[in-house]
């Protein structure tokens, strides 16, 4: 396993959501791609560093110290993963409407507010252990709730309202 | 495709830019560069690209406009969750627009139509016509496995077809009806014989107080009043029983429809649901349309009469009193329609947590050898107490809200019933009202509370069912992708040569996994496929074996396009051997047998000796007549797989496929299997799938995939020679098997 160092490792931003990377030993890495190994419950934690796609995808290595990196290259890095991760945190649930097998949801999430229609909660609601929610709606968009027992009274009794 | 929604602001932008091109593609992104949930719209022309930013109210600006001519390849990046239009121009690489997932199909599609503009092809009406369907009512999407708009969708509607699946029990469902209003009727006579027997039979002559004039009238009022009740139960009795019958029968009817569908749909089907979601619609949604036809359907429609009988009464007796009772009614029903959806989600709560400790028992328990072999007793206990205490704590607080809700609900009721002595009494002091009348009232009162109750009660139910009888027709109502053509062929004997012409499919339209393959297999010719994970080996044999029809191109057997010869003949004279074969319950020679139900057990016994399995199956205690458990776990691998090889000898097909047909079994066992196998090659047609390139030296030739093309073909000898991808493949598996080799 390879493990990636602010001294092994400097990202550059060439344009917005591109990422290059230059090397200890000088060698320039265009367009490599960041991806959380553990996007869910601490995307921060280990990221691996890859270039190319699909059958071509060739891992550089894992950043296992995001915080050993200066803030402008962890921002980099969080903006990064925001553009290419797409999974939007519902913060509060203004409405749920039940109408014939789908439910028209109303939210607010951190990338805006967005309405969005579920059917078949039983198999598009999954709840883990520790509460986080995961929601697909009819277009197989995911949204995602951290933990539903936290939020606010009335999104929190919406959100129990619709559980599977 | 979204043309004819283009906003003012942009079409007055574009009036003046667009003076000397064409436009051929307007489309909306659901998300700005920025990653945040807006709108942005591309512009394609003739010539040019263009993106435009209609967010901040300032009108439609232009973020982005690059000319084909500086374009040198255009893609799309999917990354997670959503996926960006990536430009490759002279200048460096960008992209262009950012969309989710819900936009996927249509910027595909998009793509495709910026390649045809830049070639300078002409476009169709079908390469500019929207993938996304959407509903004419209320334009929302219409999702993609689904028939209908989910959400204009009319619930009455569903009511109405599962009724239409009773149609052929109207008589029974007459009678329901009529013996419904007979046991309402009796119920609501009941109350008038008590009125009659407290009002007449038991008043006193007012001169001789002790006579009672009408005291002659008692016993045959009692034996009435026994005669009501006694006819109410018989008919509510008859009505649960014929109910029951068409209920049951209907439901039978149901299910049938939505199996006999499930056999023939397509593979793409299975692949797009879960099979527990499948199971659950076929087991769980069928017993819940059951309860509704069974018990709810007809306890609405008894609340129905009963609500509309009473109500007729109470006002018919007394329209003073009627319209004091009325506040408590209200009240009652006002509280129960704030309570109900609070104490649901109470239960919604309980019975979630309820499932969530069954399933963690359920998969630990299955689980038991590798929580031992770990040593995680105390976890997993600890797990358990976090899921059990939430269930506990749960089951207490509905318990709690419910004990709060359940007195205050009957406090309200009862406020209704001292209403009515209250006001019923100050009548009967004016004489406007007799106390029997009174009496009687108050027993219609709580003849009318009940169906309040029960249908506040019951409104979620009902709902729930019939959205899962929604669920039931969306299955029935689904087309298969693979059908039988109206002019199809049979065809009773194959040779087995097989031709695939440009054939270009992928599982998502948009995303091909085999792009313009042509090959050409002679009869009774062994071909290998090969290549690395994911290249599209197993999509090639489900194309050849007709599970999915290609998007592009044909695949011919024996000269005549498979999509026209008549799928039963086509499925006769095809085998399919694959690396984890499935055994149904039953036993050993069930499962042989299932290719050829009609075969003889001398027949099956020779199938089995040729599968090498025969002497497998003789050292077990019951032989043939082996249970094999679920899923033939009763069974080793080995063994299910040469029960599955003599499954293929058996049906004696002309084209035989190999999927990975030994790759889960030890070297001896490989070895017999190779001898059963090579007896079921003879003279047909093979296309084997195989990782271990050793296992494919008896093939003819070797098609090599790459990216979902055929990147080399020939036999074995002659691609070792070339030192090209199979090379390459076949020196890297010898390498790997010496650093293994112990």
């Amino acid at each position: 396993m390879k493990t990636l160092g602010p001294e092994d490792i400097r990202f550059t931003r060439k344009e917005p959501n591109r990422l290059s990377a230059i090397l200890s030993d000088g060698a320039v890495l265009e367009d490599v791609q960041i991806a959380s190994l553990f996007p869910l419950r601490n995307p921060e934690s280990i990221l691996s560093v890859y270039q190319g796609t699909g059958s071509d995808r060739a891992e550089v290595g894992l950043v296992v110290e995001f915080e050993s990196f200066s803030q402008e290259q962890q921002q980099m890095l969080r903006d990064y993963l925001a553009f290419s991760h797409f999974l939007p945190e519902i913060v509060e649930v203004m409405r749920i409407m039940h109408s014939a097998g789908v439910d028209e949801w109303n939210v607010v999430t951190d990338r805006g507010s967005k309405v969005f229609y579920l059917s078949d909660a039983r198999n598009n609601i999954v709840v883990s252990d520790d509460g986080i929610l995961l929601i697909t709606d009819t277009d197989k968009c995911r949204y995602r709730i951290t933990d539903y027992r936290r939020m606010r009274g009335r999104s929190q009794l919406l959100v129990e309202r619709a559980l599977p | 495709m979204e043309r004819d929604r283009i906003p003012q602001k942009l079409k007055a932008i574009l009036a003046g830019r667009l003076s000397s091109e064409t436009l051929a593609l307007a489309l909306t992104s659901d998300l700005t560069p920025e990653g945040l949930f807006g709108c942005e719209w591309l512009i394609v022309t003739d010539v040019c690209l263009r993106v435009f930013n209609l967010e901040g109210g300032v009108g439609a600006q232009e973020r982005l406009a690059i000319q084909f001519d500086a374009l040198a390849e255009v893609e799309l990046i999917a990354l997670v969750g959503c996926s960006a239009l990536e430009l490759k121009t002279n200048a460096g690489v960008l992209n262009a627009i950012y969309f989710s997932d819900a936009k996927s199909a249509e910027f595909h599609q998009a793509l495709y139509v910026i390649e045809k503009v830049r070639r300078g092809e002409g476009l169709t009406a079908e390469d500019i016509a929207s993938p996304i369907r959407r509903c004419p009512k209320c334009s929302r999407p219409i999702p993609e496995h689904y028939s209908h708009c989910l959400y204009c969708h009319k619930r009455h509607g569903t009511l109405w077809r599962m009724l239409k699946f009773s149609k052929k029990h109207l008589s029974l469902l007459f009678g329901i009806f009529g013996l419904i209003m007979l046991s309402t009727v009796a119920g609501l006579i009941s109350p008038q014989i008590v009125k009659v027997l407290i009002d007449s039979v038991f008043r006193a002559d007012p001169v001789g107080s002790s006579v009672y004039p009408l005291r002659h009238w008692h016993l045959p009022l009692i034996g009435l009043l026994f005669l009501v009740y006694a006819i109410q139960q018989i008919f509510a009795g008859l009505q649960e029983r014929v109910g029951g019958v068409v209920g049951f029968r209907t439901v039978y009817d149901l299910r049938a429809a939505i199996y006999s569908r499930l056999q023939e749909l397509s593979m793409s089907f299975f692949d797009k649901h879960h099979t527990g979601a499948i199971m659950a619609r076929v087991n769980q949604d069928t017993a819940e349309v059951q309860r509704l036809l069974v018990d709810f359907v007809p306890m609405t429609l008894e609340a129905i009469c009963t609500l509309i009988g009473v109500g007729i009464l109470l006002f018919v007796m007394s329209w003073q009193l009627t319209l004091f009772v009325t506040i408590p009614i209200v009240g009652t029903m006002l509280f129960l329609r704030w309570v109900l959806p609070m104490v649901k989600s109470y239960y919604r709560r309980y019975f979630h947590n309820r499932s969530r400790l069954s399933a963690f028992v359920n998969d630990s328990l299955s689980g038991i050898r590798v929580v031992k072999a770990f040593g995680q007793e105390s976890r997993e206990m600890a797990r358990f107490d976090l899921r059990s205490s939430s269930y506990r704590d749960s089951g207490i607080e509905l318990v709690r809200r419910w004990s709060l809700f359940h007195p205050v609900m009957f406090f309200m009721i009862m406020c209704g019933m001292i209403t009515v002595w209250l006001v019923g009494g100050r009548l009967v002091f004016r004489n406007l009202m007799s106390i029997g009348a009174v009496v009687a009232y108050s027993q219609y009162m709580m003849m009318f509370y009940r169906p309040v109750f029960m249908l506040a009660r019951m409104s979620e139910s009902i709902t729930s069912a019939l959205s899962a009888a929604d669920r039931v027709f969306d299955i029935i109502d689904t087309d298969p992708d693979v059908k039988e053509a109206s002019n199809s062929v049979p065809l009773t004997a194959l040779h087995g040569e097989i031709e695939l012409k440009h054939v270009t499919f992928g599982y998502d339209r948009h995303k091909p996994v085999l792009r313009d393959i042509s090959l050409k297999i002679a009869p009774q010719e062994r071909i290998g496929l090969v290549g690395r994970s994911g290249v599209g080996k197993t999509t090639f044999i489900n194309l050849v074996s007709r599970l999915y029809d290609v998007n592009e191109g044909s695949i011919e057997i024996d000269g005549i396009d498979v999509r026209k010869i008549r799928p039963s003949d086509f499925r006769q004279q095809i085998g399919i051997v694959l690396q984890n074969p499935f055994l149904f319950n039953g036993t050993i020679y069930d499962n042989i047998a299932y290719a050829k139900p009609e075969a003889s057990r001398e027949s099956i016994v020779r199938a089995a000796m040729a599968a090498n399995a025969h002497d497998f199956i003789m050292s077990k205690p019951d032989a043939y007549d082996t249970e094999v458990g679920e899923g033939g776990g009763h069974l080793s691998q080995g063994e299910k797989q040469r029960i599955s090889i003599a499954r293929g000898i058996l049906r004696s097909p002309a084209i035989l496929i190999l999927d990975e047909a030994t790759s889960s079994v030890d070297l001896q066992t490989e070895t017999q299997i190779f001898e059963a196998l090579n007896q079921l090659m003879e003279n047909r047609t093979t296309i084997a799938i195989a990782h271990r390139l050793s296992t494919l030296r008896h093939c003819h030739r070797l098609v090599v995939i790459e990216d979902g093309r055929i990147a080399e073909i020939g036999t074995h000898e002659a691609l070792m020679e070339k030192r090209g991808k199979f090379y390459q493949l076949a020196t890297a598996q010898t390498d790997l098997s010496k650093i293994m080799d112990v």
